[in-house]
């Protein structure tokens, strides 16, 4: 087996790793090393659990917003456009 | 075949935030698969005793795993595998590992400090018994860390002692194999030293081997 | 354990796996195509289901690029522009995309200079940008964590992650971003689309996309950080 110490991640060179971890674009090999690191450093567990959060607040901004009623001068535009 | 998988509180994937099945009365949990085209990518992962040390989570488990088509950086790769029992891994194991681990790497830093002469200090170390005296101890001898090797080795020794008292054996464990690293000069000690934190587990929760 | 089989929710939007996201599934280009042949049959009941689907969304995108009362009428020259190139559709981009990149047009050429001006095939900031200032961790010459943390970023607040105002320091932190970092946010983790979506809208490379969603991400993060870990609004 190869020990991981070999191709250890810092901490600093992870968190430009969160996107492509999440994106699931790492090779095999660099998410071993990514998880391998999140295993024994809580300061960039609680990082990803960070971004993971910025991630939910940023969804919620779309909820709640307007209703998806179709506005009658789009309809009226359309039959406009529908007559030639 | 038999191996052993760490899992978050809920026995579920640190990772994948994925539910195991868990077993019910007498019976194994259920079968969880993916196809072969997924692997190695989405596989079912779990380990020998030997890396148990670099997964250390809420709870630990015996699973049965299906053919494995991986073995690589300290981890099995198969297309299924099933949760068999939980083990009694809980916090208070996890604290006596990180304090057993940590006073090896007291042990070791003393015995280099006294080849190397400097034999007050060792016996300075040799003389905490537990993590927090440890940690203040050691600190005290890694001041001059930036130029002295030797005071850098009993540096690890109290960044060690720091995270097993605070609970976090994960990186206490992490940091004792890389002082073995550090002051061999070889990886094989990391390895080795890792080897004897996930015995350690195996015989301390009596895991099948 | 790394990697389990992930038939998970995702916690983050547009969290799939890459090999479904790139690319409508042929089911979808195909409805799409009827769809748009029966609007162009004069279909009323499909333009609405169209118009249903997307306006909101269309509408709030538009508000990014112009004053917040021009963002209705954008959206409807939008339309117009979507009804008249309906003959054009040809079903090689995904409909939603094709509508959006109108809408994107449209509300570029309305809105500011600096909007209109920035290509999105570039990289806005060329300069270095670190996700999290370099000095939050080790230097170079630590004896032995160099580039780890100095000290571990603290938990965030509970109470702050469910309440409005957060919301509103969020919705105004993504505001202050470089302009096509916004947009790439906005569409992937505001709206949930794809990566490729987004890359098919706005025209860029998986890539570029990518960096310019995790600079967004980053700073959005680090802008909410001292207020979500308990300190006073910024």
């Amino acid at each position: 087996m190869t020990p991981e110490s070999a191709r250890d991640l810092a901490c600093q060179e992870l968190v430009e790793l969160v996107t492509d971890y999440l994106e699931q674009t790492l090779s095999h090999d660099e998410r071993t090393r990514f998880e391998q690191h999140l295993a024994m450093c809580g300061g960039c567990r609680e990082y990803l659990r960070e971004i993971r959060s910025t991630i939910n607040l940023s969804r919620k901004l779309s909820q709640g917003a307007l209703a998806s009623k179709v506005p009658d001068d789009l309809l009226t535009l359309f039959r406009k456009w529908k007559a030639g | 075949m038999i191996a052993f998988k760490f899992l978050a509180r809920g026995a579920v994937g640190p990772f994948t935030g994925f539910a195991w099945p868990t077993p019910m009365a007498s019976s194994p949990g259920g079968w969880v698969e993916v196809p072969p085209e997924a692997l190695p990518d989405r596989g079912i992962h779990a380990c020998l005793a030997d890396h148990l040390s670099f997964w250390v989570d809420d709870e630990l488990w015996i699973v049965e795993l299906g053919e494995v088509v991986q073995r690589s950086s300290g981890q099995l790769i198969s297309s299924r595998g099933r949760l068999l029992k939980r083990t009694a891994w809980a916090r208070e194991v996890a604290n006596e590992l990180g304090k057993a681990c940590t006073f090896r790497a007291r042990d070791a830093a003393a015995q280099l400090l006294r080849r190397n002469g400097r034999v007050q200090e060792a016996n300075q170390l040799l003389g905490c018994s537990d993590l927090v005296e440890l940690k203040k101890v050691a600190r005290a001898i890694s001041e001059p860390c930036k130029t002295d090797s030797l005071a850098n080795i009993a540096g690890y020794v109290a960044d060690a002692a720091t995270f097993a008292n605070l609970g976090d054996v994960g990186t206490a464990a992490f940091i004792v194999a890389e002082l073995a690293r550090v002051s061999t000069g070889t990886i094989e000690a990391s390895a080795s030293e890792r080897a004897w934190q996930g015995r350690w587990i195996a015989e301390r929760l009596k895991l099948p081997l | 354990m790394p990697t389990d089989p992930a038939p998970v929710e995702s916690t983050a939007p547009g969290e799939r796996h890459l090999s479904e996201a790139l690319g409508a599934p042929r089911s979808g280009r195909s409805e799409d195509l009827r769809l748009v042949a029966a609007i162009r049959a004069g279909d009323e009941r499909a333009f609405r289901s169209l118009v249903e689907r997307h306006n909101v969304a269309m509408v709030r995108l538009a508000g990014a690029y112009v004053p917040p009362g021009a963002a209705e009428e954008v959206t409807q020259e939008a339309w117009i522009g979507v009804l008249k190139g309906l003959h054009k559709f040809e079903g090689r981009s995904s409909l939603k995309a094709w509508i959006f990149r109108i809408l994107i047009n449209c509300a570029q050429q309305r809105g500011s200079r600096e909007a209109r001006a920035v290509p999105f095939s570039a990289l806005e900031d060329e300069s270095q940008e670190a996700a999290v200032g370099k000095e939050r961790f080790l230097d170079a010459d630590h004896p032995r964590w160099p580039g780890h943390w100095v000290s571990y970023p603290e938990t965030w607040s509970d109470e702050r992650m469910i309440s409005e105002e957060t919301l509103a320091m969020v919705a105004k932190a993504m505001e202050g971003l470089p302009h096509a970092q916004r947009e790439v946010m906005r569409l992937r983790d505001v709206e949930g689309w794809t990566s490729a979506e987004v890359c098919e809208a706005l025209e860029i490379s998986e890539a570029n996309q990518r960096v310019l969603l995790h600079r967004a991400r980053s700073k959005v993060r680090q802008t909410i950080e001292p207020y979500m870990s308990g300190g006073g609004a910024p």
